[in-house]
């Protein structure tokens, strides 16, 4: 069998002394969009950090394309092809949209290339070049933040609640581009609070409740299991 | 999977955190700091002690000591600069992480 792209073994972790993910396992193949669904505070995010390396498990283990991460520095995983999207767009808001992307070309893409295919993407984006990032509507930002995503070349990408204050459509307009990432074989974690419209494009789920993941399967699977996830029905510790 | 891929990830070095580095250098920096004034301190008593009723002699060892607690000197100011260096470098870079923490609590909001 292939090695999975991302593969978590047993993670527990937090933040001081207080434990946050209790026990993940999660795989990650080429092409997969995992939808790790989940009220807030339930370590969603926590989750990605680990996935990304910005926290350390107290225990388990990350691998990546077979490799345990141990030691590895976060950076040196971005470099490799790894890409996080932050909660809150991950741009610098204080720079203008061109600047953003010259700071998208650490990963050795050179910048016209960056540019191409950012605003082949997002013409409306190619309008406000010399526009500050932090004025940008909310869709925008993340738009700029998902060129991150086309233009570094990922195999991983880590997102952070991409549906967050945006419009219903653009959602579905950034689901779509993420679809069409995973078909040409990225492997993509996704984690949303709000769960309808990744579900139509995940190829697996799962329901992280309290640091757990107490539900998995294909994203019809889960759909009927979310309401006693939210309501709290479902999974207490 | 992409062989490009796994080449690359295979490849990544891994490191301990440069953090736990500086702070090793910080402590040695601070020892060798305290050690060269240790050492001029022995220097001064040990020349202060020299009493052998031959001033000729006598000068002669003052002499070696005074050389001695003069190195111990220039040992514990450059134990200083290296204390100093780590220290403030762990400081700032402490700085920046809150800095750049607030930045994005900032833009958040």
């Amino acid at each position: 069998m292939d090695k999975p792209l991302l593969q978590l073994d047993n993670i527990l972790t937090g933040y001081g002394t207080i434990p946050v993910l209790h026990g993940i396992d999660l795989t990650l193949a080429e092409g997969d969009i995992y939808a790790l669904l989940g009220p807030n505070g339930g370590g969603k995010s926590t989750l990605l950090k680990v996935c990304s390396r910005q926290i350390e498990p107290w225990k388990g283990n990350v691998k990546v394309a077979g490799r345990s991460m141990e030691g590895v520095a976060p950076e040196e995983l971005a470099k490799v092809g790894v890409c996080t999207i932050p909660e809150g767009k991950g741009i610098f808001p204080n720079l203008t949209v061109s600047e953003n992307l010259v700071m998208m070309t650490h990963s050795g893409t050179d910048l016209a290339t960056i540019e191409s295919i950012t605003y082949d993407r997002f013409p409306q984006l190619s309008n406000k070049r010399k526009q500050l990032a932090g004025t940008l509507s909310g869709g925008e930002q993340q738009m700029l933040s998902m060129a991150r995503a086309l233009g570094t070349n990922p195999k991983i990408l880590l997102l952070d609640e991409l549906s967050m204050g945006l419009a219903p459509i653009i959602v579905k307009e950034l689901y779509e581009i993420v679809a069409q990432l995973a078909e040409q074989g990225i492997g993509v974690l996704v984690v949303e609070q709000f769960a309808r419209t990744v579900l139509g494009v995940a190829t697996r789920a799962g329901i992280l409740i309290n640091g757990k993941i107490i539900s998995e399967g294909s994203p019809n699977e889960l759909e009927d299991q979310l309401s006693d996830a939210y309501l709290g029905t479902k999974g207490k510790i | 999977m992409d062989e490009e891929f796994e080449k690359a990830v295979q490849e990544i070095k891994s490191k301990t955190g440069s953090n736990e580095r500086d702070r090793l250098y910080e402590l040695t920096g601070l020892f060798v700091l305290f050690g060269g004034a240790v050492l001029t301190l022995i220097s001064y008593f040990i020349a202060g002690s020299q009493n052998s009723g031959n001033a000729q002699v006598d000068n002669l060892e003052h002499n070696e000591h005074m050389i001695l607690a003069i190195l111990g000197v220039a040992i514990s100011l450059v134990g200083g600069f290296v204390y100093l260096r780590f220290s403030i470098g762990r400081y700032l870079r402490f700085w920046l992480l809150r800095q750049i923490h607030e930045n994005n609590k900032f833009y958040q909001k």
